[in-house]
């Protein structure tokens, strides 16, 4: 029987049911809700053609700092719908009417809104016969939009998922072998932080991985720990969901709709018409994402970064995703997350938390960095880690 | 360890980086640049660990072109 785990609750999608049918009310902005409790009042909202906001973990105290507005949970009563089985469930999410609200935060920090209308969100679900016997293990936060793409992919396919929100090095390999997992949804810092050893699983079938750029050590990571799975690299933003994918670290330009996704100066930007409804009404046909992507050839290309995190250091302009980049190529690096701290000299000094596959190597790191790299590149301040510090969408960030 | 101190270890960990030798006995006119071979991500370095360590910008006031510079503003 499949099931879903949350928040370490878990339940059949027969339980699932009951608890929707129990449910006469919906918060349709909650803050409160976890676990089955909140999977079921995000379902009941959607069925009910409400407009759901999703809201990071977040208190009533920072929600009127964010917001400027006291928090007040909205309550609404919903009609007397009743499902009788999951299929009657999956028909409902297909025909509704109801909304997602989701807040990205992107380089700036400041959330902007996006309203994703069903049935539309589920654009990107892949319903098939072949995903019958799927189980999910994401590491996605379940209120990110990865983590909720995940959930519809196995609800929608009637599969197990389990939310394993704040991974261990040992977690992984435990919810692997305790709920007989075959697929997983993560980012490749999550990999990258948490799989300890290269001692092969066999039994994953399928890895979809987002959120940040992967490059090609990463995915060497991943195929030798596992070496039969189908790897998907997924391209997405909040705004629209999944766009493209490949299998490796770069995507075909070739294999785009160009009608729908369009590179101009090295920038990628998304139809319009794609998009979710984005706080501050984007007026022109094309939407910037703000990824920059760089072309190794004619038709193929990978992502670098983010145009915002291109910074003047001493007069010279550098996008510190590159760096990264080029930091996470050096053999004695296993991770690396490169930032800036303001500075009275260079206007921003460039630092980085890096992880050593030899910690007594620092020095011949350094060494080696500034034989190698332009001095406008080097991370002047360089801090050891055993494990980069993630936000709660499980990409890297500054340790504070 | 006292300022002088921390600041003379900070300036041969720079030097270290960059393969250059120790300097055991330091003098008020050395040049940052020229007798010590610092470039100006070197001095961003420099200011950013004595701002973590006490607090004080160096350069906030302007260029600091010496080490005796450096200790009057400590």
């Amino acid at each position: 029987m499949n099931y879903i785990q949350i928040d370490n609750e878990v339940c059949s999608y027969n339980e699932l049911i009951e608890y929707i049918n129990a449910c006469e009310k919906v918060v349709t902005n909650p803050i409160n809700l976890r676990g089955i409790s909140f999977l079921a009042n995000l379902l009941k909202s959607l069925i009910s053609d409400k407009e759901i906001e999703i809201l990071h973990p977040i208190s009533p105290a920072g929600y009127k700092k964010k917001f400027n507005t006291p928090y007040k949970e909205q309550i609404h009563f919903t009609d007397n719908l009743f499902i009788s089985s999951i299929s009657e469930l999956t028909e409902s999410l297909k025909k509704c009417q109801g909304e997602i609200i989701l807040y990205t935060t992107g380089s700036t920090g400041t959330p902007k809104k996006i309203k994703h209308k069903f049935p539309e969100f589920l654009h990107d679900v892949i319903i098939s016969e072949d995903k019958i016997r799927d189980k999910w293990l994401t590491l996605y936060s379940k209120f990110h939009i990865a983590g909720l793409k995940v959930l519809f992919q196995a609800i929608m396919n009637n599969n197990t998922i389990v939310y394993d929100e704040k991974p261990t090095k040992n977690s992984i390999q435990e919810k692997i072998n305790q709920h007989q997992i075959n697929a997983i949804s993560a980012t490749p810092t999550h990999f990258t932080n948490y799989i300890s050893d290269k001692n092969p699983i066999n039994s994953i079938s399928r890895i979809s991985l987002g959120g940040e750029r992967s490059d090609k050590k990463q995915i060497e990571l991943l195929r030798i720990k596992f070496p039969k799975a189908r790897i998907r690299n997924i391209y997405a933003t909040t705004e629209s969901g999944a766009l493209f994918s490949s299998d490796d670290t770069f995507f075909s330009i070739d294999k785009i709709d160009g009608n729908k996704i369009k590179i101009i100066d090295n920038e990628i930007y998304i139809k319009t018409s794609l998009l979710g409804k984005v706080e501050g009404n984007i007026k022109s046909e094309w939407y910037a994402t703000g990824d920059s992507v760089k072309f190794i050839n004619d038709i193929n290309f990978e992502i670098i970064g983010r145009t915002k995190r291109t910074v003047n250091v001493g007069g010279y302009l550098v996008n510190l995703d590159e760096i990264q980049n080029i930091l996470r190529k050096f053999h004695l690096i296993v991770d690396c997350y490169v930032y800036t701290e303001k500075n009275s000299v260079v206007g921003e000094l460039i630092c980085a938390d890096i992880i050593l596959r030899d910690k007594t190597k620092l020095s011949q790191f350094k060494s080696k960095i500034r034989k190698e790299m332009p001095p406008y590149q080097i991370p002047m301040k360089i801090n050891t880690v055993d494990i980069l510090s993630l936000n709660s969408n499980g990409k890297k960030h500054k340790i504070e | 360890m006292n300022k002088i101190e921390f600041i003379n270890e900070c300036l041969n960990e720079l030097r270290s980086d960059k393969e250059l030798p120790k300097i055991i006995s330091f003098n008020n006119d050395l040049n940052l640049r020229y007798d010590l071979g610092l470039d100006s991500f070197d001095l961003a370095l420099l200011t950013s660990k004595i701002e973590d360590e006490y607090d004080i910008d160096i350069f906030k006031n302007g260029l600091i072109e010496t080490y005796g510079e450096i200790i009057q503003q400590l």
